[in-house]
């Protein structure tokens, strides 16, 4: 009897996760669910950013400016999804433009650093993007004029790097 | 050395005024924005003005062909633009960057 019952038990089950695999399943009234739908139809933004920071060089006795342009393509609806994703690239746009200065141009930075964003267009093309491109201008003060120099262009990391070993 | 790529023409010039004004001072600046471009031979197709983040406006001036970007910057001085944003502009377009119109804003609630 016992046996009958499990193996009941177990074809019931199997028979359950079976729908699930086929998806008949998939109109759930489950928020979650529900949620999880709506979110993967979020159109594609792409959020320009840029770093920016004065410097003076203390050789040239000239003023310069750094400027750091990210540009990311994410998925975000609604005002607090461009919040969202805003405060994380400034986050991770700062922390960048103040290493790769210091690594690459041995400039420690003293000043404010300012972090402004352009309006979030429709992106062209459907993918979601990893990393944000990263194009650098180096402007000095020549003659009252600004004059640009580009710095070699690069890219950083949005997101967090999966982990094969230890804690997720 | 890489090649420098050439800055791609422009039908958008984007203008940043730092002054609240009256509203009908704003109905004058579009009517006189449309006769300055009429007279470079350029018409409006449409003109959008948002408030920006600290004091003044953003405006939005859509045109009917484009134009190269040196010109659309000269443009945008003309009509009144952020004096140390049109020389950015300009130092951005000399070296080839094609985002050169920068016009920052805060996100849209």
């Amino acid at each position: 009897m016992t046996a009958r019952s499990k193996g009941s038990r177990h074809r019931r089950a199997g028979s359950s996760s079976a729908i699930f695999r086929r998806g008949r399943l998939q109109r759930t009234d489950d928020p979650v669910a529900a949620e999880r739908r709506r979110r993967r139809k979020a159109p594609l933004r792409v959020f320009r950013m840029t770093v920016s920071s004065f410097h003076y060089d203390e050789r040239r006795h000239q003023p310069l400016e750094f400027e750091a342009y990210l540009k990311i393509s994410r998925r975000a609806r609604t005002g607090a999804d461009i919040k969202r994703i805003r405060s994380v690239l400034e986050q991770k746009g700062r922390r960048h433009f103040h290493y790769w200065l210091l690594k690459h141009l041995k400039v420690r930075l003293d000043r404010e650093v300012r972090v402004n964003f352009e309006h979030e267009e429709r992106a062209k093309k459907q993918i979601v993007e990893a990393y944000a491109t990263v194009r650098r201008l180096v402007m000095r003060k020549i003659n009252r004029r600004w004059e640009a120099q580009e710095l070699p262009s690069g890219r950083m990391r949005f997101v967090k790097r999966r982990r094969k070993h230890g804690r997720a | 050395m890489a090649e420098r790529r050439p800055v791609p023409p422009t039908r958008l010039l984007m203008v940043d005024l730092d002054l609240v004004v009256d509203e009908w001072w704003l109905r004058h600046y579009i009517r006189k924005t449309g006769l300055v471009l009429e007279s470079y031979g350029l018409s409006v197709t449409a003109i959008r003005i948002t408030p920006s983040r600290k004091k003044g406006y953003h405006v939005r001036i859509y045109l009917n062909k484009p134009v190269p970007p040196s010109f659309a910057n000269m443009l945008q001085w003309l009509l009144c633009d952020d004096p140390g944003r049109v020389d950015f502009g300009r130092a951005r377009i000399k070296v080839g960057f094609d985002e050169w119109n920068k016009l920052f804003e805060g996100p849209k609630l």
